[in-house]
């Protein structure tokens, strides 16, 4: 016996034998505590021996006596420990309940340590253990607690999942009060990023939508609370809508499915195939980190909206300018880790998932949501991300008990985009559910070309699909209704769809054959499409003579060896669509070629022939250049005589110049002309512009004036300031010459003859 | 003006193609509207219409609207839609 101390009780996974228990009072415990420990369970204080102690831990006849006032959350409690192997530090014991939603368990623990029921142990070397300066300052918790043996054996069979369900503290039926699911909210995503990728949403100079545009973007969301309906038309004067579509802009925003263009939100077409047609995990993921980086939608600006029912404060909060989300970034991801540690099966009361969070890391918390400026306690705060962000991520079930308590869970999806522990069995088995023999027979192609699909057995990348081709006409609870129409499958088509694609794969989805008309209206509809092509960017190359162009474009076709697309559009022109800026490079040093980039500074292309007519090179003249000599002249049929055939000539037309450059008409022209005539526009025909269309430049002749030229300007001042000169009816011509009426000759000559001038009138007759 | 080769290349240019004349002109006349005015289109022969390419996705947003779905060859070039009418007034 004596051998046997107290650390010997440490890491071992077993309940206290009798034995241990005898030490652990003999010489783990001091005098103090035993006293206080025999007064706690009845015992004579001044009397009582270790062999007592350990005698009423061990009693297996009195336990249940002893259980006695023992409440379902205390028993859970021993349970826990019991599951654990009898033993587990007061700590970690607190945090598994509080992460399974018991909330603050800190007193029902140290009431069972006063009942005996867990017996701290000593840290190891320490001796003369004081109980009661231990429950005293709360330190209970840094020991490991350890049940006895008799205790351990009535709690074995317990199961450690069991949930806050099982403390009775909510009971009946549960009613939902906020329905979502995160497959509802991905519809919603797919349906407002389609509207968008058919037209932008345009924004005020406020960022906050424009309500015309916003209407037509968000007919037929489905709302917070509607199960499974869409709601059309939509009220844009109620704030919990607005901000409910603000929430979706901004998750579509942080998902990189539509991006800030100006004053437009637009639809990123790349980036909606990419996360539509990826598997369900990949996108929870996504979803959960854009939720936790979301920064124009703020869930506490959300949450006091929808409590005041007022607008008109919170107009920021609707603006896709204002990153109102952005300081939260912090404070949402500790919620969000907190989470993820959590072990909630089935319903929890909310108010104990809060104290989950508030209770983990209460000071980072705190931290967190003083740099983001937001005055809200962290309760509050859990709140709104629990209420507002995860309840419309259709992460979180909101529901309450008959006897209103409000109590929360965790979708099988939103455990899984959270990653909680055992939700990965029902997720997979909810992925399996959709994914059971594929998702063939999950719509049905009627002749009329609408397409009823059932949502619950279609894959989301389908209806991603059916987005592309057809339109959306009709959604109720389980089942979406589409049409195919010229125009949505054309647009299919213009995303890379085909007629053959589309009918494969209604063929394959389709629980019945997919109908000859809608077959057959495919085939022409794509025969339609493919009448007008885009060819979105290359060079064009241009000759005057055709044989040499032929030559040219032979050794070209040669060189590109199949890398490229030529289209021959005349005899003097060919279109290429090429990668290899190399070859095209040599091309243009082989051939001496002029370039026309229209990217870089136009080439000169304009000359003038005649007053105000000019000419251009039919093959070397930009498109620019030739689309505004239409707009602002008139094309000859014949060239003016002695011109060249080979270009086009253009007669400028004032009326047109005005109409193409209303205001500063004559600005505007000379500076269009400036930039494409080598060597700038001819004094002669600037005049004759200006002319036209401003005034006609004034010109004065005089006859029978002598001019009068002085040495310099100061000269000149000096002359002009004499008074005699005043009477002269001089005129100054620039800064040193005047002229004056022949008339006046002699009087000029007395006044330079009387300050000085010296003069050659030798030219004056 | 005289130029020193004959060979012209013109380099970022969108060509849009028709399978007839008459697609053509029907096309044309989806893009009669004021709101195209300040674009750079040239008709080529009978069947094509070349321009800057940075033009290319205004004239595509045009003919969406009015319901064309053209084929697209390439990736179009972004563009700011200068051009774009802005027929809704800000919200007061």
């Amino acid at each position: 016996m004596r051998s046997t101390r107290p650390e010997r009780f440490r890491g071992q996974s077993a309940p206290l034998s009798l034995r241990e228990l005898e030490t652990l009072f003999e010489r783990g415990y001091d005098t103090g505590s035993k006293r206080f420990l025999a007064a706690v369970w009845g015992l004579d204080p001044d009397h009582v021996t270790a062999e007592q102690l350990s005698g009423v831990l061990a009693d297996r006849e009195h336990l249940e006596k002893r259980l006695e006032g023992v409440v379902s959350l205390q028993q859970i409690a021993l349970g826990h420990v019991a599951s654990s192997g009898g033993r587990l530090r007061g700590e970690s014991l607190r945090r598994e309940l509080l992460l399974r939603g018991f909330g603050e368990t800190t007193e029902s623990l140290r009431d069972l340590v006063e009942r005996g029921l867990l017996v701290p142990l000593p840290s190891p070397g320490e001796s003369e253990f004081d109980i009661e300066k231990l429950l005293e300052h709360e330190n209970f918790l840094q020991h490991e607690l350890a049940v006895g043996e008799a205790v351990y054996e009535r709690f074995s069979g317990f199961s450690s999942d069991v949930g806050p369900e099982a403390l009775g503290t909510f009971s009946g039926a549960i009613r939902e009060t906020a329905v979502s699911s995160i497959e509802s909210l991905e519809l919603n995503l797919l349906h407002l990023t389609s509207a968008l990728s058919k037209e932008a949403l345009r924004l005020n100079k406020s960022g906050t939508p424009n309500r015309r545009s916003l209407g037509r973007a968000a007919a037929g969301i489905v709302l917070p609370g509607q199960s499974g309906l869409a709601s059309e038309p939509l009220d844009l004067n109620d704030p919990l809508q607005l901000d409910y579509l603000t929430f979706l802009l901004a998750l579509s925003v942080e998902l990189g499915l539509v991006e800030l263009d100006a004053y437009h939100l637009v639809a990123v077409p790349g980036a909606m195939e990419k996360y539509f047609t990826s598997d369900e995990l990949r996108r929870d993921r996504q979803l959960l980190l854009a939720i936790q980086n979301v920064k124009y939608w703020s869930e506490i600006k959300s949450l006091a909206l929808s409590k005041n029912r007022s607008r008109l404060p919170a107009g920021e909060q609707f603006s896709q300018f204002e990153a109102t989300g952005e300081p939260l970034i912090g404070a949402r991801g500790y919620v969000f880790s907190v989470l993820k540690r959590a072990r909630l099966e089935g319903w929890t009361p909310l108010d104990a998932l809060v104290a989950l969070c508030a209770s983990l890391d209460r000071s980072y918390l705190t931290r967190v949501l003083a740099r983001s400026h937001e005055e809200i306690e962290p309760e509050d705060y859990i709140q709104t991300v629990l209420r507002r962000a995860l309840v419309w991520m259709g992460f979180l079930q909101l529901g309450e008990s008959e006897d209103g308590m409000e109590l929360a869970r965790f979708h099988a999806r939103g455990r899984q985009a959270l990653g909680i522990a055992s939700a990965a069995g029902e997720g997979a088995e909810s992925s399996a559910v959709a994914g059971a023999g594929g998702p063939t027979g999950c719509m049905i192609v009627q002749p009329n070309f609408e397409i009823m699909v059932f949502l619950d057995a279609a894959p989301l990348e389908v209806i991603y699909f059916l987005y592309r081709v057809g339109v959306r006409i009709g959604l109720s609870d389980r089942m979406a209704t589409f049409r195919l129409t010229a125009e949505s499958v054309q647009r299919g088509f213009s995303q890379g769809e085909s007629a053959a694609g589309v009918r494969e794969r209604l063929t394959g989805l389709s629980h019945t054959p997919v109908p000859d008309s809608v077959a057959f209206q495919l085939d022409d509809w794509e025969r339609v499409h493919r009448q007008l092509q885009f060819f979105a960017s290359g060079v064009i190359l241009r000759h005057r003579d055709p044989d040499r162009l032929e030559l040219v474009i032979d050794q070209f076709e040669h060189d590109l060896g199949g890398e490229g697309q030529l289209i021959r559009i005349g005899p003097t022109t060919v279109f290429v669509m090429t990668e290899r800026e190399d070859l095209l490079g040599r091309l243009i040093e082989r051939e001496s070629a002029l370039v026309v980039d229209y990217l870089g500074t136009l080439p000169p292309c304009i000359s003038f022939v005649e007053p105000l007519v000019v000419q251009v090179d039919s093959t070397a003249c930009d498109f620019i250049t030739l689309s505004e000599l239409l707009r602002v002249g008139v094309e000859l049929d014949d060239p003016p005589e002695g011109c060249s055939r080979a270009g086009r000539y253009f007669a400028l037309d004032i009326a047109k110049i005005r109409q193409r450059w209303p205001e500063d008409s004559l600005d505007a022209v000379l500076e269009f002309l400036e930039q494409r005539v080598a060597g700038g526009v001819p004094a002669a025909q600037a005049l004759k512009l200006q002319s036209l269309l401003d005034q006609p430049a004034y010109a004065r002749l005089r006859h029978d004036v002598t001019v009068i030229v002085l040495e310099s300007k100061a000269v000149a001042d000096r002359f002009e300031a004499i008074p005699q000169c005043q009477e002269l009816e001089l005129e100054r011509l620039g800064d040193c010459s005047f002229s004056v009426p022949s008339k006046w000759l002699g009087r000029l000559k007395s006044v330079f003859d009387e300050v000085g001038i010296e003069f050659d009138d030798s030219d004056v007759s | 003006m005289s130029l020193k080769s004959s060979l012209v290349v013109h380099r970022g240019v969108a060509l849009v193609m028709c399978e007839s004349s008459a697609i053509l002109e029907e096309t044309l006349r989806a893009l009669d509207s004021s709101s195209l005015s300040q674009l750079h289109m040239q008709r080529l022969g009978d069947r094509a219409l070349a321009m800057p390419a940075y033009e290319v996705e205004i004239v595509r947003r045009a003919l969406e609207e009015r319901g064309i779905y053209p084929k697209i060859v390439g990736t179009l070039e972004e563009s700011s839609d200068s051009s774009k009418e802005d027929d809704e007034e800000e919200d007061v």
